[in-house]
């Protein structure tokens, strides 16, 4: 066995941990070669001196900082394992479709926004068109032959907001013309909203002159004087000049007189 | 027992035939749609079921509440006029009048019974020629679905009852009474009351009721939805629907011309009854 062999199992040799036949092969070679038992006296006083230094205890601050710090990730660690077991949902799921419908709610939001924003302009021109509609409606519908029809008709242009000459016009016509004395009351009713057009006061100016029926002479002659329309005053003076006048109705042309300024 | 059972069916039947009065004018509404009639006497139009327009002298109104025509003393005076001195019935008058034809200002007369008869397209117009006072009352009866536009001219009345179509009335000094109607309606009288009792509320059209002296007297069902409007310039509003409501400021309405607005049932169809001088009562139908 050469020295570089030897001199390999020189520590396993000073541990013990080698066979008899081994150590009593190396205590031959190490009699009579001096090289080895040098190396061994060496290799002797290296591990005698790891044995020599002291085992140094931890210090009390460094345990306990250990333990608290291994108690922090007990609790750290159960927390995650308590989650893990109760909630079985599926988050990735949950969080895809949520995703999903965020998008589809977000590309609705938006479409639905620019198209708003488009669409402004052509709601302004189809209020238009309907309150055209409403008002050829109702200017048809003036023509029926039935009365209910017509006082419908005549109902329907309240909800007009801005009524044309045209539509207000057609209500003078019924106000003058209609055949049916609930429809003129109507017309009288509906007219009676236009206190301020110049045309509707003229219409109610004719039909005092007109108008046979007590309770159109009546509902006429409150909206004049309502409006303080003066004209009506020579009208009226006929209707107290008349004896085919009703006496209630003589009663109202003098309660309105007397309420000009 | 059995012969008891044919007996009193025998007796009804009887009682039914002698009751019945043979109509002295019919009329087929065979594509008609609305009939007109203008006559100034009392008429009392119920609902058939033939498809035809048919009269009978005398008021016929099974069901009908105390009216004038049931009262006896009207239906003697009325059953006078047969022998009146003005009657056409008095028979040297009668004589007198062989080989010539009558001539109406209203008309012509071409039914042979004082009236007026004209189809215009889907419209069946009747004018009665001859006045009230050559005029006994008389029953018209029509399909209760057939539109019906009734003129009283000056002195006549109408009672109508059971027509479920739309109705349009208007009288001068008579008094207009609708039984089991549904409307629309569009009813006026100068002087005459107008008694309308609904036996519901048609959504179709508004119902319009005015009368300048007269009163107004409508009964609705309780479960009936409407926007009703009621005005009486110098008369008093009267109702036991729970109509006005409070005020947001917490004032009261004043003044004699102001509307009494309101809404039955969550609102519906227009209701609007107005008067100059006469009341106006709204009722719950019983």
């Amino acid at each position: 066995m050469k020295c570089s062999e030897i001199e390999n199992k020189l520590i396993a040799y000073i541990e013990d941990d080698l066979t008899i036949e081994e150590a009593q092969y190396i205590e031959k070679h190490i009699d009579h070669c001096e090289d080895c038992k040098q190396e061994l006296v060496f290799l002797k006083q290296i591990l005698g001196g790891f044995e020599a230094i002291e085992r140094k205890q931890p210090s009390d601050k460094v345990r306990e900082g250990f333990l608290a710090s291994l108690e922090e990730e007990k609790l750290v660690s159960s927390k995650v394992v308590t989650i893990q077991n109760e909630n079985t949902f599926p988050w990735k799921t949950a969080f895809q479709i949520a995703a999903s419908v965020l998008l589809l709610i977000g590309g609705y939001a938006l479409g639905s926004f620019r198209e708003s924003v488009k669409s402004t302009s052509q709601i302004a021109v189809l209020q238009e068109e309907t309150s055209e509609l409403k008002q050829n409606v109702m200017l048809a519908m003036l023509d029926n032959k039935s009365a209910s029809k017509r006082i419908q008709a005549v109902n329907f242009s309240e909800e007009i907001v801005m009524p044309e000459t045209k539509v207000l016009s057609a209500l003078i016509d019924r106000l003058h013309y209609d055949g049916n004395i609930n429809v003129r009351i109507a017309a009288a009713e509906a007219l009676s909203k236009y206190s301020e057009n110049m045309h509707v006061k003229d219409a109610f100016i004719k039909s005092l002159t007109i108008e046979k029926n007590p309770n159109i002479q009546i509902a006429v002659i409150q909206f004049l004087v309502k409006v303080q329309d003066k004209r009506a005053l020579v009208p009226m003076q006929e209707l107290l000049d008349q004896t085919e006048t009703p006496n209630y109705v003589k009663e109202q042309v003098n309660k309105g007189i007397q309420k000009f300024i | 027992m059995r012969q008891i059972v044919i007996c009193i069916a025998i007796l009804l039947g009887l009682n039914c035939s002698t009751n019945a009065q043979e109509a002295f004018f019919k009329e087929s509404l065979q594509g008609i749609k609305k009939v007109e009639i203008e006559a100034s006497t009392y008429m009392t139009v119920v609902a058939g079921t033939a498809n035809e327009v048919s009269f009978q002298w005398g008021s016929h109104c099974e069901g009908c509440k105390k009216s004038l025509f049931e009262d006896e003393d009207e239906n003697d005076f009325l059953h006078e006029k047969e022998d009146n001195f003005f009657h056409e019935k008095d028979t040297s008058r009668k004589d007198k009048a062989k080989g010539l034809k009558a001539i109406y200002a209203g008309g012509e007369d071409n039914t042979g019974m004082g009236m007026y008869l004209e189809r215009d397209g889907e419209v069946l117009r009747i004018k009665d020629l001859k006045p009230i006072t050559q005029r006994k009352p008389f029953t018209i009866t029509v399909p209760s679905t057939i539109d019906l536009h009734l003129d009283c001219g000056n002195l006549g009345s109408a009672l109508v009852k059971g027509i479920t179509s739309e109705l349009e009335i208007n009288s001068n000094v008579g008094s207009i009474q609708l039984l089991d109607v549904t409307g629309p309606i569009t009813a006026n009288s100068a002087t005459g009351n107008i008694d309308v009792i609904f036996s519901s509320v048609s959504q179709n059209a508004p119902i319009s009721i005015s009368t300048a002296t007269g009163d107004v007297d409508v009964s609705l069902p309780t479960n009936v939805k409407a926007n009703v409007i009621l005005k009486s310039t110098m008369g008093t509003v009267y109702s036991n629907f729970d109509l006005e409501k409070p005020r947001e400021d917490g004032l009261r309405v004043v003044g004699n011309t102001r509307k009494i607005e309101g809404t039955l049932n969550n609102g519906g169809v227009k209701v609007h009854l107005s008067s100059s001088v006469g009341n106006i009562y709204l009722r719950k139908k019983e």
